[in-house]
């Protein structure tokens, strides 16, 4: 579905923030796309849409280059960003402007979800709050049906009812055409949803692995001696050491955030533990 | 709808529509603006006329606002493009570079032309109505059909696209920075023509020059003839027929190639 090939990317000619980037990212999945401030997440994303272009490298989306924003390929992504200014209309008359360059878009879903957000469809979008906003583009973008829809940031500003109406939302729009990414610094908000993790760190993609493939290799355990412990990483917590280990006999939860900290300390030391 | 890569016409339909929507409030208060201003330098010329009002006196100034609305109008068409959080949402609208083109275009001729019409026949009717009901006394209205008022028309839809331009390449007071870079380009051809020329004819002698041989009434008639019916007519085709597809043709790339 994306496929970034050799990808070089900078703001300024002096410094790249992408160096030879490459990633390949199938359809069908819930990727979380994670990095540090500044690491190039949205940065990324504007790759994938062709708001921004390689100085180097190419960026393909569903076959054809992101930089050529094709109408065939706009047509099925939809991208959500963390900040946005929305005309001062109604939502009926954004959908009303926006709804007929998406071929697949269903209004009925668009009204089941701001039901289920509690928006009134007929309220300006001005009057809203930021995160009414975000709640109104997450069901639009959902109603489009497009094959790709990018989030960034996408529960910043919800409250916490909301956010587990964005989980329960999203994991019930999803089908076996649909891929969604989202770029995120809140994992414990989106941990159970994501089904891929993607991180991003110095200008490369140092970790891409599916949740499935994580749990068969790695545990993550809150102990109080890591002795007996095959231990990847560990970092000291009230009550303990959140550990990430080779994988043991229980099954655990994955710890987002305890595998991002054990990525980005050493990214090689993680990687080595998926490769047989 | 069809998602032919380059052109659809409901597409194109569809974002005149937006750009229309986007753009209504702006273009009405402009419009109120202008109609204020013409009704009441009209209104007053009228009265302190001593029946010797014409609308006619008023088709200059109709038409300088109608020309300055238009390129302030064509300046702004892409101010959702040029907005930091935005842009992104007229960037990934799916549509081609060619169609946001050409619906920014033609919401600003065409559309901006016929909504003029309509406009000028308002205040046309405005008058009318004061005159009659108030003075007492009939007067004409403006032929928006003239020839005159058609090569205004004309005027405008080539030169307009200078400002399309404009819109797209600045971030920021499209309109001002667009009209200092005419100013200055201008500024430019002035100085080139006129040090090729000092350079051309350094040699030549202007004192006396009627008299001079260089430039015998021979010589003159043939320079008249030249300009006549060489240069007159490389300029007309450069203004007719070069201009306009010059700077859409600019105006398609830097779109095309345009980042957030």
């Amino acid at each position: 579905m994306i496929e970034i090939k050799n990808l070089t990317f900078g703001y300024t000619k002096k410094r790249y923030l992408f160096d030879d980037l490459n990633l390949n990212i199938p359809a069908g999945n819930i990727y979380g796309l994670l990095g540090r401030n500044g690491a190039g997440k949205t940065t990324l994303l504007k790759q994938i849409l062709g708001l921004l272009f390689p100085v180097k490298g190419e960026c393909l989306v569903f076959d054809k280059p992101a930089r050529e924003r094709l109408p065939e390929v706009l047509s099925d992504v939809y991208f959500i960003p963390e900040e946005f200014q929305l005309p001062a209309i109604s939502m009926s008359l954004f959908t009303k402007m926006h709804a007929p360059f998406y071929p697949k878009f269903d209004k009925v879903i668009l009204d089941k979800y701001l039901i289920e957000f509690e928006i009134n469809n007929n309220a300006k979008l001005s009057a809203l709050s930021y995160g009414q906003k975000k709640k109104f583009l997450i069901a639009f973008g959902l109603a489009t049906r497009t094959r790709l829809l990018i989030l960034d940031e996408p529960t910043n500003g919800l409250d916490i009812p909301s956010k587990s109406q964005f989980r329960r939302i999203i994991a019930a729009s999803m089908g076996e055409e649909r891929s969604i990414i989202i770029s995120t610094h809140q994992v414990r908000d989106l941990a159970s949803l994501i089904d891929h993790i993607i991180i991003l760190e110095s200008g490369k993609v140092v970790f891409h692995q599916s949740t499935e493939d994580i749990s068969k290799k790695l545990s993550f355990t809150l102990t109080k001696n890591t002795d007996k412990l095959d231990v990847v990483y560990s970092e000291l917590v009230m009550g303990g050491y959140a550990t990430m280990c080779r994988k043991t006999d229980e099954e655990t939860e994955i710890d987002l955030e305890l595998l991002f900290n054990g990525v980005v300390s050493n990214p090689q030391k993680v990687t080595n533990e998926f490769k047989n | 709808m069809n998602t032919n890569s380059f052109f659809d016409i409901n597409r194109l339909k569809h974002l005149v529509l937006r750009q229309i929507f986007f753009n209504h409030k702006n273009l009405l208060i402009a419009t109120a603006v202008v109609v204020g201003i013409v009704l009441f330098s009209g209104i007053v010329s009228m009265v302190f006329s001593d029946n010797s009002f014409n609308i006619n006196e008023l088709q200059g100034s109709i038409f300088r606002f109608f020309i300055i609305g238009g390129y302030i109008f064509t300046s702004i068409i892409f101010t959702e493009l040029n907005a930091p959080h935005r842009g992104y949402l007229y960037l990934t609208l799916p549509a081609s570079t060619f169609e946001k083109l050409m619906s920014a275009w033609l919401t600003t001729t065409i559309i901006y032309v016929m909504y003029s019409i309509i406009v000028i026949y308002m205040i046309n009717i405005l008058f009318w109505l004061f005159a009659v009901l108030v003075l007492s006394k009939s007067i004409e209205f403006i032929n928006v059909f003239s020839i005159e008022m058609l090569k205004t028309y004309g005027v405008y839809m080539v030169t307009q696209s200078v400002f399309l331009l404009g819109a797209i390449y600045f971030r920021k007071s499209n309109f001002f920075k667009t009209l200092l870079t005419v100013f200055v380009c201008i500024i430019g051809i002035i100085l080139f023509i006129g040090i090729s020329a000092k350079l051309l004819f350094n040699s030549v002698s202007f004192n006396n020059m009627w008299f001079n041989d260089h430039f015998s009434k021979a010589k003159v008639e043939h320079y008249k003839y030249v300009g006549d019916n060489v240069l007159k007519p490389i300029g007309e085709f450069l203004f007719w027929g070069a201009m306009a597809p010059f700077f859409l043709t600019v105006a398609y790339f830097r779109l095309k190639e345009r980042e957030v």
